[in-house]
C-alpha cells in the first residue's frame, strides 16, 4: 500500500510517534490544541448554562486556553513536536482571553 | 463599566499577562526545553514593556497619594482645585492594552490589516445592531 506520507517509527516510543505525526501533517498540533480548546470552552459553557441557566463564554475561553497552554508547553521539551509560532499564538490567545474575562461585565463565577 | 471596575480589570490583565509569559519563560528554563518563548523577541518584549508600565503605575500613583498625605491646610485657606493627588495615572496601564494587541496583531494576524479589518468588522456590527434597536424603538416596536 503507497502513503502519501513516511510512516514514523513505532518503536521509538509515544513521542517519536507525535513527532512523526507532526512533521508529516504539520497542522496536526494546532488542530490537536484547537480540539482541546474547544470541548473545554464548549464543554464548560454548556455544562454551566445547564447548571446555572446562564454560560460565563470568557471564562471558560481563559480556562479552555489555559489548558492548551499546559499541554502546549509540555510539548515544547520535545524537539519537532511544536513550533515556536504555535506557542507564541497560544500565549497571546490565553492573555486574550484573559482580557475579556476582566473587562467583561457580567457576574461571573471567578 | 464603572471607573473602578475598569481600574481593576486594567491591573488584573496586567499582572495576568505578565503570569502567564513569567510562567511559559521559567517553565522552558526548568525542563530546558528545546522551544522557549525567550525565543521570541517580541514576547519578551511586550512582557518587559508591561512590567515597566506596571512600575511606573505603581510609583506614579504612589508619588500622588503620598502629595496627598503630606499635603496641609492651615485656617482660612483655600482648599485644593485640581483633586491632582488623588490621580491614578492611568496612562501607563493603557499602554499595556496597546502592548497586548500590537503584540496579537504582528503574531497572530502576521503584522497585516486582518486586526483592523476584524475591529472594523465588530464595531460595524455593533453599530448595525445600535442602528436596528434605535429604528425599531423609534417606530414603537419591541427592540429585541
Amino acid at each position: 500500500m503507497a502513503y502519501t506520507y513516511e510512516l514514523p517509527n513505532m518503536s521509538g516510543g509515544f513521542d517519536n510517534l507525535l513527532v512523526g505525526i507532526s512533521s508529516s501533517v504539520p497542522a496536526f498540533v494546532p488542530m490537536f490544541l484547537f480540539t482541546i480548546y474547544g470541548i473545554i470552552t464548549i464543554g464548560g459553557m454548556i455544562a454551566q448554562k445547564n447548571r446555572t441557566g446562564f454560560a460565563d463564554v470568557p471564562m471558560w475561553s481563559t480556562i479552555g486556553s489555559m489548558a492548551i497552554l499546559l499541554i502546549a508547553l509540555s510539548m515544547t521539551t520535545v524537539a519537532g513536536m511544536i513550533e515556536p509560532t504555535y506557542i507564541v499564538i497560544v500565549v497571546l490567545m490565553t492573555i486574550m482571553s484573559g482580557v475579556w474575562l476582566f473587562l467583561n461585565q457580567n457576574r461571573n463565577e471567578v | 463599566m464603572g471607573e473602578i471596575r475598569y481600574i481593576k480589570a486594567l491591573a488584573l490583565i496586567s499582572l495576568f499577562a505578565i503570569a502567564i509569559i513569567s510562567y511559559s519563560v521559567g517553565f522552558a528554563n526548568d525542563n530546558n526545553s528545546v522551544i522557549s518563548i525567550d525565543q521570541d523577541s517580541d514576547l519578551s518584549a511586550l512582557n518587559s514593556n508591561i512590567q515597566s508600565n506596571v512600575t511606573s503605575f505603581y510609583l506614579a500613583t504612589g508619588n500622588s497619594s503620598e502629595s496627598f498625605f503630606k499635603s496641609s491646610i492651615t485656617g482660612d485657606e483655600q482648599t485644593t482645585v485640581t483633586g491632582g493627588e488623588f490621580k491614578l495615572n492611568l496612562i501607563s496601564m493603557v499602554n499595556v492594552m496597546k502592548g497586548i494587541f500590537k503584540s496579537i496583531n504582528k503574531n497572530v494576524f502576521g503584522g497585516s490589516q486582518a486586526l483592523g479589518f476584524v475591529l472594523t468588522l465588530f464595531t460595524s456590527l455593533l453599530i448595525y445592531i445600535g442602528v436596528r434597536y434605535i429604528w425599531k424603538t423609534w417606530k414603537g416596536g419591541n427592540p429585541d
